[in-house]
């Protein structure tokens, strides 16, 4: 209590004192010029002839600052990091192709991520078809897709009774998803490592 | 029995399982292997999924291990089935493994699987992803297909050459024939002499 | 120790013994500077095709309409200057490497580095393209033409090369070929000496060398051909053929006569193999000619080594394409 009474008497001191000094030569009070500054600054030359600690830091805090220079490699590590290790700039990438199908870029050994989609949604729409008309039946037989305007291909005896499940996209046949690509062959393994010429002329 | 026959007898995994990866789960190791068989019996019951690449990379040696002992031996084995019933957490996968997928890849010379490194958006998340599909599923196929384009050079030299072959072959073959026939003309032409002959006086 | 220095004299005396027999250069001997009409050659060349650049005048815009990958786009370029290359350049980086041979309004095979006369549509081609006959058409052209070059480039002055000519591309034959006059009545190429003619078709591949084509009148190009006895011979009939003006190709110092259109660099030929020197005809009485052939894939293909060897084996045998001494029965088959 006693402190703030001190700290509110000094500063109308400290008034009072500017008002004599400066007040009658018509100028404003700096406070109002910077405002938000601490007055030591200004005030110091005038009181250069007593030191105090208060006056020095005024409202202000003092932080800690360096003690020790930093020297330029530590600096420079700092920067831009350690090459092969934690390489801060940026590096051009020199794995990147760009596919064949589509012309979109794409990272080596990783899938077109253009073409990819396309398959992906296919894919999508196709998985829940099959879902859909699986329910909770025990899987017996393989499934066969049909697209619009397909007919299910005859066996080899030439009947239809083969036994898959059906299930019918309700679209056109995608024009890149080739059917051809999907067909088995029916040619039988050769038992024989003998090459006898067949199918001449 | 020749050496091809004899490596049958043993089991040969493609795809080996993988050494243990950290699937960080809150349930410890039980609910790290809940997550590989629900990876698994995802991938029976789909046929392409897509996933993380530790986790396809693990759960893919899993289910290369169900497939083989599932075609090497039969349902009619109780460890094989009992493997079967812990990876396959929806039982009508079961009937899928042994009634579709055994016929279908019993054949195979190559791995069951396929494991595809999936594009992620730039920069993206740090992890990998990677797609997982069964060999011979009805979905479209995810590399192009450069197989069947003929004309491509090397396939036209080819094409080519074995032509040239075979009618080598069928060249050496006329000449055999004319060479054997020539000897048995040369064989019965002396006997032949004498049948004419008769023929001439029947005439 | 004693053995490696065993080792090194055996590899010495027989490349010793290859030189003398042969007369094939071996790395160490490789030929640095080039002869002074070969020299002279190059500078008819490198002085017409200024003067033609020069000829052109004032710059005409012609539209140029870009169909394919990764979209269709018109480009303003300019006429008798822009090459197809120079489209691709606006394309991408991936489009300069990768396109051998242009296509021009959908059925003109075109060099990348000739310069476009017209408004028209074009496509770049790769070796993987739908349909890439033409493009192979062109390639085993670029194959003759670069074994021409492997060949001028390997043998010794004493060996008194003359190279021919070769016959059109017919990649059913199963190689390329070019036919060559030696001084030597009987010379039976050893496996070595085949290959080093491969290792020189491969160097010439590694060196990226840029496939220019000029279009000459008959003169200029006598002149040029001065020095060679087979392609003077042939040069009338060529111009004849085509208003008066014969078509040039060059790479690095080699110019030859041909009707093209060829891949844009030599970079795109791969893998390569000289198969086999076949001796044809007696010419005088110390020439001959041979008969050089082999069989090569563009870069990025990959075959095993059974396959690759079933087309080597095959390579081998005589090449049935028109014989450069026998009589015309088609004009055009003269000169590819």
């Amino acid at each position: 209590m006693s402190r703030n009474i001190y700290q509110s008497l000094n500063s109308f001191l400290n008034r009072l004192e500017r008002f004599i000094f400066f007040g009658h030569r018509g100028q404003p009070p700096l406070e109002l010029a910077l405002v938000g500054m601490p007055s030591v600054g200004l005030n110091a030359p005038n009181k250069s002839d007593r030191f105090s600690l208060k006056n020095l830091l005024g409202d202000g805090i003092l932080w800690a600052v360096p003690k020790h220079r930093r020297t330029i490699e530590k600096r420079l590590n700092r920067k831009f990091g350690l090459p092969g290790y934690n390489w801060k700039p940026l590096v051009a990438k020199t794995n990147l192709r760009s596919c064949n199908q589509c012309g979109h870029d794409h990272e080596l050994g990783v899938l077109c991520p253009h073409c990819y989609k396309k398959v992906e949604q296919e894919t999508r729409l196709m998985q829940e078809k099959i879902e859909q008309k699986l329910g909770l039946e025990p899987i017996e037989h393989e499934v066969v897709v049909l697209y619009q305007g397909e007919q299910l291909e005859k066996n080899e005896n030439g009947s239809n009774d083969r036994k898959v499940r059906v299930v019918e996209m309700e679209k056109p046949r995608p024009v890149w998803f080739s059917k051809n690509l999907m067909q088995k062959t029916t040619a039988q393994p050769a038992d024989t490592k003998e090459v006898k010429p067949s199918n001449l002329g | 029995m020749n050496q091809a026959d004899v490596s049958k007898l043993m089991s040969q995994l493609r795809i080996a399982v993988k050494p243990h990866r950290n699937l960080r789960n809150p349930d410890g190791p039980e609910g790290r292997l809940l997550k590989l068989r629900k990876t698994v019996t995802a991938l029976v019951k789909h046929e392409r999924i897509e996933l993380y690449y530790n986790r396809a990379d693990e759960a893919r040696g899993y289910a290369e291990l169900l497939i083989s002992n599932a075609i090497r031996y039969g349902d009619r084995h109780k460890a094989t089935m009992e493997l079967a019933d812990y990876w396959l957490l929806e039982k009508q996968l079961v009937h899928k493994l042994f009634k579709v997928l055994v016929p279908r890849l019993e054949n195979c010379n190559f791995s069951y699987t396929r494991m595809y490194k999936a594009p992620r958006d730039y920069p993206g998340m740090y992890y990998r992803k990677s797609v997982l599909e069964l060999r011979g599923n009805p979905y479209p196929s995810l590399l192009p297909d450069y197989t069947n384009n003929r004309n491509l050079i090397h396939n036209v030299l080819l094409d080519e050459a074995r032509k040239d072959y075979r009618r080598e072959k069928l060249a050496e073959l006329a000449d055999k024939i004319a060479s054997e026939s020539a000897v048995n003309a040369e064989k019965v032409g002396s006997e032949g002499d004498a049948k004419e002959a008769e023929n001439v006086e029947k005439a | 120790m004693a053995g490696n220095k065993m080792l090194f004299q055996t590899v010495l005396n027989t490349l010793q013994r290859f030189n003398r027999l042969s007369n094939i250069r071996t790395y160490s001997t490789s030929k640095e500077t080039v002869s002074p009409a070969i020299a002279k050659r190059n500078e008819l060349f490198s002085e017409e095709q200024r003067r033609q650049k020069a000829a052109v005048g004032r710059v005409e815009k012609i539209e140029v309409r870009y169909l394919g990958l990764p979209e269709d786009v018109t480009l303003a370029m300019n006429a008798h200057i822009s090459t197809p290359y120079n489209c691709a350049q606006h394309l991408s980086d991936g489009h300069c490497k990768r396109s051998a041979l242009a296509l021009k309004d959908g059925n003109v095979p075109w060099d990348m580095h000739r310069p476009l006369t017209e408004s028209c549509t074009l496509q770049l081609l790769n070796f993987t393209v739908a349909d890439p006959h033409l493009i192979n058409k062109a390639f085993w052209r670029t194959c003759s033409f670069m074994l021409g070059a492997a060949l001028e480039n390997s043998f010794t002055d004493e060996a008194h090369l003359q190279l021919h000519s070769f016959p059109g591309p017919n990649i059913k034959s199963g190689s390329f070929v070019y036919d060559i006059v030696l001084q030597a009545q009987s010379w039976q190429p050893t496996k070595a000496e085949m290959r080093a003619l491969s290792a020189a078709m491969i160097r010439l591949a590694a060196k990226d060398l840029k496939i220019e084509r000029l279009d000459v009148n008959n003169e200029l190009a006598l002149e040029m051909f001065a020095d060679s006895r087979y392609k003077r011979e042939q040069l009338p009939s060529i111009a004849q053929q085509n208003q008066g003006r014969v078509t040039l190709y060059r790479m690095g110092t080699h110019i030859d006569i041909s009707r093209g259109p060829m891949v844009a660099s030599s970079r795109f030929l791969g893998k390569c193999t000289v198969a086999a020197a076949h001796k044809i005809a007696n010419e005088g009485d110390k020439d001959a000619l041979y008969r050089v052939q082999g069989v090569g894939l563009p870069a990025g293909f990959t075959l095993d080594h059974v396959s690759y060897g079933t087309l080597e084996e095959r390579a081998r045998k005589l090449n049935s394409a028109r014989l450069p001494n026998e009589p015309f029965e088609e004009q055009h088959q003269q000169i590819a």
